[in-house]
């Protein structure tokens, strides 16, 4: 899985390409706890080019959300791939983890 | 070169053929010898106890027999009068702990040979790191067959129904589960996926069975949440979530309370092979608090079908919700025995990434 970051404005995005599995998934656990160590506990995770997740990945991602929380801020998902969105719908985690088309409308209600 | 085991799995004697480039033989019986070839499945089959391995096992040290045809011994063995007419052979026992030898690894030529000091202590290290390779297995073999002795054996007893189901682990050890038990004309089934894979996946999913089976005899949704007090602190401190579904069904009327705990994956199928899902809004047990599981409510008519299952059924479809039309056209054409037993020949073909677990059970028209 390729990860980068940029921040922006008022957030930060990350953007994780490839399979999100249980390879990849401390990977990107360490990358999103650096970025929030750097400052930035706003974070957009964009998943434009995210077409697999299993259930280590989702874990990743509850583990990247509770870092952002903890640390003041919030994470939020954007350009969700169908696959990922049915893990989502299926354990209900969509109720947890809001995605968003883009990763510009993220944060842009607040 | 050649490594002669015995009983042992199909997985750990490819895995040193591939590693080695070794041919491998192996008595499948006390009798006879069998030997696999690298270069593919020619087998042959000889009395075991005309072989030079059958004369390494009994003994604990290396043997090595530089012209088998000046050897008095051997001079007369099958395999150096004929066959492959040997000259040569060196073998290690092989031992799984102290005392018990289970196999040997040796090596052969068709030329006389000495093996040097230096070659021979080449042949005890290749020799210890086969053992520790069955050692290994051996666990993994132990910790499967603990954890399918684990998963209910026998069917509920209930007339007016069939039921069936299956855990195919994708590895040595598997992370789903389920379990089922019948009181007083009420049969709970339970059927969970802890996230991960592996041993470590493997030992969280015995914790949530013991929980959830220990917080059972209760409303689905009760259950769920005195298993998520149960488990708050283990599955916090591993990071760890798992996926549940929840059912209780009164066997004289169908009726049917189930909670879903991030599960998602079960259904009801009609007559006609129409499905209606069996939606729950839970989150998985590690994330959702106690107290925000509902039990929901569903009739199981006579000739329909509960089918609930783990995601790894969708990958052997096309990993999407379409599988459930899949699943849904199955159940239309075969009793729950049928089913698992197509599923489990679909297993074997796709090898799957993930576990394959699933319970399905139909309610039989009452004069069937």
């Amino acid at each position: 899985m390729e990860l980068s970051y940029e921040v922006k404005d008022s957030y930060a995005e990350i953007r994780a390409a490839g399979r999100l599995n249980m390879v990849s998934a401390p990977k990107l656990r360490d990358f999103v706890a650096d970025v929030v160590a750097s400052g930035s506990s706003r974070i957009v995770l964009n998943l434009a080019d995210t077409a697999f997740m299993d259930s280590s990945g989702l874990g990743a991602l509850i583990g990247c959300l509770k870092a952002a929380r903890q640390a003041g801020g919030d994470l939020r998902i954007a350009a969700v791939q169908p696959q990922v969105k049915m893990v989502l719908e299926l354990t209900s985690m969509d109720r947890v983890l809001t995605s968003y088309a883009s990763a510009d409308e993220a944060f842009g209600d607040d | 070169m050649n490594v002669h085991l015995k009983p042992a799995g199909e997985a750990e004697r490819d895995r040193l053929v591939s590693l080695h480039s070794l041919s491998l033989m192996d008595t499948r019986d006390s009798e006879r010898l069998f030997v696999k070839s690298p270069q593919g499945t020619v087998r042959t089959e000889m009395d075991r106890k005309d072989t030079f391995c059958a004369a390494t096992i009994a003994q604990p040290d290396i043997l090595m027999v530089p012209d088998a045809t000046a050897d008095p011994r051997f001079a007369a063995l099958p395999d150096v009068v004929g066959g492959r007419r040997v000259r040569f052979y060196a073998g290690r026992p092989l031992s799984v702990d102290a005392g018990s030898r289970v196999g040997t690894l040796c090596l052969f030529d068709t030329q006389p040979r000495h093996l040097s000091e230096d070659q021979l202590r080449q042949l005890d290290e290749l020799g210890s790191w086969a053992e520790r390779e069955l050692q290994d297995s051996g666990g993994r073999d132990r910790a499967r067959a603990v954890e399918q002795a684990l998963l209910p054996s026998t069917l509920p007893g209930a007339p007016h129904y069939e039921v069936s189901a299956i855990c195919l682990p994708r590895g040595d050890v598997g992370e789903d589960f389920y379990s089922w038990s019948e009181s007083e004309g009420i049969v709970d089934l339970i059927l969970a996926d802890v996230m991960g894979k592996g041993t470590a996946a493997a030992l969280m999913a015995a914790t949530v069975r013991s929980a959830v089976r220990s917080a059972g005899g209760n409303r689905p949704a009760a259950v769920l949440d005195r298993a998520s007090e149960l488990l708050a602190q283990d599955l916090e401190s591993t990071a760890t979530f798992a996926t549940a579904f929840l059912a209780r069904l009164e066997l004289a009327t169908g009726r049917l309370e189930y909670a879903d705990a991030g599960h998602g994956l079960s259904i009801i199928v009609a007559a006609d092979g129409s499905y209606r899902r069996l939606h729950g809004h839970g989150l998985p047990l590690g994330i959702g608090e106690p107290g925000s599981w509902h039990t929901e409510h569903a009739v199981l008519a006579p000739g329909e079908t509960l089918a609930s299952f783990t995601d790894g059924l969708l990958d052997l479809y096309d990993g999407t919700l379409a599988a459930l039309d899949d699943v849904a056209a199955l159940i239309r054409h075969c009793n729950p025995a049928g089913i698992t037993t197509l599923l489990q020949d679909l297993h074997r073909g796709t090898q799957p990434d993930d576990d394959v677990t699933a319970i399905f059970l139909t309610r039989l028209h009452a004069s069937a």
